[in-house]
């Protein structure tokens, strides 16, 4: 599964593993009890661009996920979230990932958190 | 903020520099076309998430021209009043995020490259008419 995939290179890049703990990575929706620093994954998009003939289905698809790194301090959670996209940008796994827009920098007034957000194109087979 | 800038319209340059200083309304027209463009797709992507409609309403196409840099900027924005657009844009802690502008614009970038050249040739069309 591509989450699990893009989680695995999060955890083993140093400059991500040193900023959040392996697991804080979530996926989807609201987040039970958060503490932070912390990285939810949220779909934004994607597309299918496969051919199914009789070996199978074959071609690649796309899935876009926007990253939001929290934390408590703005510069902490903007750091973060530079380094999960230098992270998957330069990995070489299963997809390949294209950051598609620079951090946003945002407050969440409930959690008294910052989040840096931001959207990664990843093709995958 | 989510650009797009727009290259490859070679056959236009050449036209808009025939021009003289015409090339800058040709230029504020097409791209505000294209802008044009984004506005009602972003519109179309807050349908489902509608309200009041006051979001929606709020929505302005602006062209902004900057000689020294030679260049046309157009920009869609909301308005003060509908600053709740962000938390719809990016989501929040609890709630997805929409992207209803970001996809405006991603998801529609032919059909913009093609507003904005029709729109420019269209315009070169006219102000060369003119001068007939």
């Amino acid at each position: 599964m591509l989450f699990d995939e893009i989680e695995t290179v999060l955890i083993a890049d140093p400059s991500v593993s040193a900023l959040v703990a392996s697991n804080q990575i979530y996926l989807g929706g609201a987040i039970k009890a958060p503490s932070f620093p912390c990285v939810q994954l949220r779909s934004t998009g994607g597309a299918v661009d496969t051919v199914l003939d009789e070996e199978g289905e074959s071609g690649l698809r796309n899935k876009i996920y926007q990253f939001d790194c929290y934390a408590s301090l703005e510069s902490s959670a903007d750091n973060l979230a530079v380094a999960c996209r230098q992270a998957l940008a330069g990995t070489h796994a299963s997809f390949s990932a294209l950051g598609l827009s620079e951090p946003v920098l945002l407050y969440e007034e409930e959690h008294h958190a910052h989040r840096a957000s931001f959207e990664m194109s990843f093709w995958f087979e | 903020m989510t650009d797009l800038k727009l290259e490859g319209f070679e056959d236009l340059e050449k036209e808009l520099r025939k021009l003289g200083d015409d090339a800058e309304k040709v230029l504020r027209a097409g791209t505000r076309a294209g802008v044009a463009r984004v506005k009602k797709e972003a519109q179309a992507n807050l349908e489902p998430h509608v309200d009041t409609g006051e979001l929606s309403r709020s929505l302005k196409v602006n062209t902004r021209i900057n000689r020294a840099r030679r260049s046309v900027t157009a920009t869609v924005r909301n308005t003060r009043e509908t600053f709740y657009g962000i938390f719809l844009e990016f989501g929040t802690f609890k709630q997805s995020p929409v992207r209803w502008l970001t996809r405006a614009l991603r998801d529609n970038a032919d059909d913009i490259f093609r507003d904005t050249a029709n729109r420019m040739r269209q315009r070169i069309a006219k102000i060369k008419a003119k001068k007939r």
